[in-house]
């Protein structure tokens, strides 16, 4: 291969020009809304200290400092050193699954539905009207002497082939266990950096704790783990940037919720 | 401010696009790296006063810091790169320099970019990644290589 060759190729990756104004606007636009939501406990702080001050004695408005504080602990959570979560969800299923081993290769493993590896997996995994029941596509499918080991499959509520705009919610939904024939029994682990916040949801609808980071840097992100009956889930939630982060938030929940076997 | 901001956006926006691509052959994180190190630039604008080549390695630095930070996490990111060959305009001869590209350690890949595209010295390379001269020579010894890149001889 030669030094032009190289040059040549890589001069053509080249970020499309409506995408330079639409991250340019997203970049300014979180910017002056994390100053906007930044003077709000900063607003809130002095009217109550304020209040307090021209002493309206037994009068506390109790509500608006607790909101202060939460606002103020809710900043101070914003970190940037890494989170782990390790996963060691180990699932028993029909170890002779009649599926072969395969690695992620999007243009040509098969498509299947959830009826389909429930059957051949002899378990059943989440589902969410958000994505449906079909089109769920391997990540990877390993065994051990014949027996089913490692297995991942993922699921969209978009088309992989087509163009991904940031106008748009891009969710990803990835199912993944380990069995007894896994070569260790290791975790799943997960990490995030950057600047995130962590929080725990408890899902009503499936009597179980998520894991809930949102990355602050770029346009609503979240990424969300929990563990159900041995089964390890990655929840990939990228919101429109048209999305406040209340909307995103709320939005995660009902996601979350809207989780079944 | 704001017009600074805008102004080393506009001159350095590829620029970035492409390093973050060169890290991780993908398109849509290459994207999030990108938005990443601009919103580290808005905070941080006050630092300059003009958009340079001081600039630029500023943001190549944390490029590379976003970038790596990026695929630490476990997340596993579907490997979607080649439908971004359409969207690129690459022609099929040339699909085998990312599949090749891909198969290198990413440290290698980042120095064979940056000396062989960007045109940096071995002394500013290992500025920018914050490491040693024999080092830089080293992995880019190495990077060609794994590449088996033909290249004008005595560059090193």
């Amino acid at each position: 291969m030669k030094k032009e060759t190289y040059k040549k190729a890589m001069n053509k990756i080249k970020l499309p020009e409506e995408r330079k104004e639409e991250i340019y606007n997203s970049v300014l636009n979180k910017q002056k809304q994390k100053k906007r939501q930044y003077f709000k406990p900063v607003f809130i702080t002095t009217i109550s200290a304020f209040v307090i001050l021209i002493g309206t004695l037994g009068t506390v408005y109790a509500e608006e400092i607790k909101i202060m504080f939460n606002s103020m602990t809710k900043v101070q959570n914003k970190e940037k050193k890494k989170t782990e979560f390790n996963s060691s969800a180990v699932a028993e299923v029909n170890y002779n699954a009649n599926i072969s081993e395969m690695q992620y290769d999007y243009r040509n493993n098969p498509f299947y539905t959830y009826d389909e590896l429930e059957t051949i997996f002899g378990i059943p995994f989440l589902k969410s009207d958000y994505f449906g029941l079909e089109n769920l596509y391997p990540l990877y499918v390993r065994k051990k002497r014949n027996n089913i080991s490692e297995v991942s499959f993922s699921i969209d509520n978009y088309n992989l082939l087509e163009y991904r705009k940031l106008e748009d919610d891009n969710f990803s939904l990835t199912i993944s266990f380990i069995t007894k024939y896994a070569d260790k029994r290791k975790t799943n682990q997960f990490s995030v950096q950057g600047t995130h916040e962590d929080t725990e949801y408890y899902i009503e609808a499936l009597k179980t704790k998520a894991y809930i980071s949102s990355n602050l840097e770029t346009i609503q992100t979240r990424y969300i783990l929990l563990d159900y009956y041995g089964v390890h889930y990655n929840l990939y939630l990228r919101f429109s940037i048209n999305k406040t982060k209340q909307e995103a938030d709320e939005e995660t929940i009902q996601i979350l919720e809207s989780l079944y076997l | 401010m704001e017009t600074l901001f805008t102004e080393i956006y506009s001159n350095y926006y590829n620029d970035v696009f492409r390093l973050a691509y060169s890290y991780t052959l993908n398109r849509s994180d290459a994207e999030d790296i990108l938005q990443q190190t601009f919103t580290k630039l808005y905070k941080n604008i006050n630092q300059f006063n003009e958009t340079n080549k001081v600039v630029k390695k500023w943001l190549f630095r944390v490029t590379i810091n976003d970038s790596k930070n990026y695929l630490l996490s476990a997340w596993k990111r579907k490997n979607a790169f080649q439908e971004d060959f359409e969207l690129f305009g690459i022609k099929e001869e040339e699909n085998t320099l990312f599949y090749d590209l891909k198969k290198i350690p990413k440290k290698y890949r980042i120095t064979i970019y940056l000396y062989y595209f960007e045109g940096y010295k071995i002394k500013e390379i290992a500025d920018i990644l914050k490491t040693t001269e024999s080092n830089i020579k080293q992995r880019l010894k190495r990077g060609k290589e794994k590449l088996k890149m033909e290249m004008e001889s005595g560059i090193i």
